[in-house]
């Protein structure tokens, strides 16, 4: 008998700091949780180099992979059981049910990463193998409806709204796509500067020309995707036309820009979009 | 009613331009102009300052006389552009397309490939009538497009003055700037030991080929000027040692006599329209600047000033004078107008400053400075800001212009050592930036260069 209080003391014992030791475990799952989001940010970082773009990117997206981590419950719900049914259930009753909503995730703490793992696997394959962005953004989409289905039973739902998605969500996901892209911030400070250092070899100055100092040549450049240079033209093209000094230096800049040995540039193709036609200001003002 | 009438009106005109709004709107859109999309734009305010790469190619000649010239031809632009400083002429052996493929159309990747960036090709003719037909074309090879063709005629033995030109040419079209390779230098040819010193005046293309000298060295001459419109010389000549000033036409070889100076040291120089000459004479100790009206030989003094004023050069609309003077208490440089009023002092710096000239393009004032024992040579703008040293030596002394105010000229002079050796005296050349300075090859020690305007 005595050995029998002994046993259930140790055991209540050992739950009990299973619940203590459990609960810390529980916030780090939760930043656990959000490591995956860490992976996402990592997809974009190929996307913008830029530092200012990026954070508010990676800030929407945790959203998803949050309330994904919701569903899990349920299906980590029934492995906890287990342990505690074959052992009495008395006591654990209560002390399971204050933290019930804690200790499912925590319990499932420990389980989750492989189940996660598992689970996600099924669901996410779709996104990552595809077009990156495209996918992101459908992947968005899923979530939602999977959020108004959200019951343990969403988790056999995956191949419906694979299915949903087909027409007016990839409308959506292509209208929203845009909308990440900030395409005034689009590139970096230190993409633009490789690109600036690329031309500036090659822009042979007028050195020494009368006024040259004052003269600055705006060229807008159509851009091939593989960074090369389609078309350059002069936005004041007229002046070159009255101004023999502003030719020289104008014809200067264009044999810049159109000079096979600085080329291709060296831009992000995943956004061409944004450098497709770029307007280079050719300032000499600080040099002559 | 009229009342009315006129609300209707404005009814209409309102409903009228709404609808043009609305039209300009749709028609936006359908051009697909998306307004709210900022261009990538990017700044670029750094560049090189290398000389261009440029093929020149032997222009064609139909027989061998023709190509001959043709070689020639080609060989002085090569040289023009190369001494300029602002090309690099790629070596012929280099040459991919040869010239006789070149045709109407070069093949302009083969070009790329050497990194050419410009292009020039010929043709040389012996017309019927004996006369010497050179004809070119520059072709800008990045943008595949011809910049400029010319032919010239000219006696055959005159091909040298038409490789300048079309030197000339192809430097205007490139740089937008007038060339200077069809001009001339006179300078002081200095021979003999260092105290009987023969100094001769002596004229030479500005590549150093034609040298001649003009005068036999029985008289000490000085400080030869052109005239910015002929191709007249003045200079002074020590005349049973009274400073004279002469007239000297190039063309004609006619000398007179403009007037005897006493106390005069440097050269009258002209007045940008040829007509007028302004000089600095010591009467008195004091010595002041003055004009004298070539054709009326009137003579009218500017300043009146206590101090030395000295060395006056006209600016190009001649409208302003700038000189040195030690009015301020050291000697510097100053700007007033051609009638001698509103002086004002334009340079600042430490050490003196002398011989300013103003540049025929009317932005630069080159000048000599002395300082801490030292020679310089350098440019300043007209407001006296910018100042630019671009040589430094022992001496370095009399800087002169080219026509173009793009490359200055003077004279270097080594020193001497303790047995009367060394000494030597030499021309040099330098490109504004402060690049590319170059001796000029001259027979003989050379100093006090002038540049002539371009030969008409």
């Amino acid at each position: 008998m005595r050995r029998n209080i002994v046993l259930s003391l140790l055991f209540h014992a050992t739950v009990i700091i299973v619940a203590i030791v459990g609960l810390p475990d529980i916030s780090k799952r939760e930043l656990n949780l959000d490591r995956p989001i860490a992976v996402d940010i990592v997809n974009v970082a190929p996307e913008t180099n830029a530092p200012p773009p990026a954070p508010p990117r990676p800030e929407p997206r945790p959203a998803p992979p949050k309330a994904q981590p919701t569903p899990p419950p349920p299906q980590a719900a029934p492995p906890p059981p287990p342990p505690p049914k074959p052992q009495a259930e008395p006591a654990p009753a209560p002390t399971p049910k204050p933290a019930p909503a804690k200790d499912k995730p925590k319990e499932e703490a420990r389980p989750p990463e492989p189940r996660l793992a598992k689970v996600q696997p099924k669901r996410k394959p779709p996104p990552p193998d595809e077009m990156a962005s495209v996918l992101k953004t459908l992947e968005e989409i899923k979530q939602r409806p999977t959020k108004t289905d959200e019951t343990a039973k969403d988790r056999k739902k995956p191949p419906p709204p694979e299915e949903k998605f087909d027409v007016a969500e990839i409308q959506k996901a292509l209208s929203q796509r845009p909308r990440p892209h900030d395409p005034s911030k689009a590139l970096s400070i230190s993409e633009i500067d490789l690109v600036r250092r690329q031309i500036e070899q090659c822009w042979n100055l007028p050195a020494g020309a009368k006024d040259a100092h004052k003269m600055t040549v705006e060229v807008r450049v159509i851009m091939n995707v593989d960074g090369t240079v389609r078309e350059a033209n002069l936005l004041q093209q007229a002046r070159t036309l009255t101004d023999p000094f502003y030719r020289a230096m104008a014809e200067s800049v264009i044999r810049a820009v159109l000079n096979p040995r600085c080329q291709p540039f060296k831009l992000p193709p995943d956004r061409y979009d944004v450098w497709q036609t770029m307007v280079l200001n050719f300032d000499p003002q600080g040099i002559l | 009613m009229t009342d009315e009438l006129s609300r209707k009106g404005r009814e209409r005109r309102r409903a009228a331009a709404m609808a043009a709004a609305g039209v300009g709107v749709g028609a936006l859109g359908g051009l697909g102009i998306r307004p709210a999309r900022a261009e990538l734009r990017i700044d670029i305010t750094r560049g090189t300052v290398e000389p261009m790469p440029i093929a020149v190619t032997n222009f064609l000649g139909g027989n061998p006389g023709e190509s001959t010239h043709g070689r020639n031809i080609a060989h002085v632009i090569s040289a023009n552009l190369e001494r300029c400083g602002l090309f690099r002429p790629i070596d012929p052996k280099a040459f991919i397309q040869s010239a006789e493929s070149l045709g109407n159309l070069p093949r302009f990747g083969d070009w790329r490939v050497l990194n050419a960036q410009a292009l020039v090709q010929g043709r040389v003719r012996i017309v019927p009538d004996g006369r010497l037909r050179a004809e070119f074309r520059l072709w800008d090879v990045f943008a595949e497009q011809q910049m400029v063709g010319l032919a010239y005629h000219t006696v055959p033995d005159n091909w040298r003055r038409v490789a300048h030109i079309i030197s000339d040419a192809i430097y205007k079209r490139i740089t937008g700037e007038d060339g200077y390779f069809d001009t001339r230098i006179v300078y002081i040819a200095e021979s003999g030991p260092q105290r009987r010193r023969i100094k001769r005046l002596a004229i030479m293309d500005q590549d150093g080929e034609n040298h001649r000298f003009l005068t036999d060295g029985s008289s000490l001459v000085l400080t030869p000027r052109f005239s910015p419109t002929l191709q007249e010389i003045s200079y002074l000549s020590y005349y049973q040692n009274v400073p004279r000033v002469y007239l000297f036409n190039i063309d004609t070889g006619r000398q007179e006599v403009v007037g005897d100076f006493p106390g005069m040291t440097f050269a009258p120089r002209f007045s940008p329209d040829g007509k007028k000459v302004i000089m600095s004479m010591a009467q008195e100790g004091n010595s002041e600047i003055y004009t004298m009206d070539l054709r009326t030989r009137t003579v009218t003094q500017l300043t009146f000033h206590s101090a030395i004023d000295t060395s006056p050069s006209y600016s190009p609309d001649g409208g302003q004078v700038t000189f040195n003077s030690d009015r301020g208490g050291s000697q510097q440089l100053y700007v007033m107008d051609a009638n001698g009023r509103n002086v004002r002092r334009i340079s600042f710096g430490t050490g003196k400053y002398a011989t300013p000239v103003w540049s025929p393009r009317g932005d630069l004032i080159a000048f000599t400075k002395i300082h801490q024992g030292k020679f310089y040579i350098g440019v300043m703008r007209t407001d006296g800001s910018g100042e630019r040293l671009l040589a430094e030596g022992f001496l370095v002394e009399a800087p002169t212009w080219a026509p173009n105010g793009r490359v200055l000229m003077y004279f270097r002079q080594e020193p001497s050592d303790a047995r009367g050796g060394g000494g030597r005296t030499r021309l040099y050349s330098i490109d504004l930036t402060g690049h590319n300075e170059r001796e000029i090859v001259t027979p003989t020690d050379a100093s006090d260069p002038a540049w002539s305007p371009l030969i008409p």
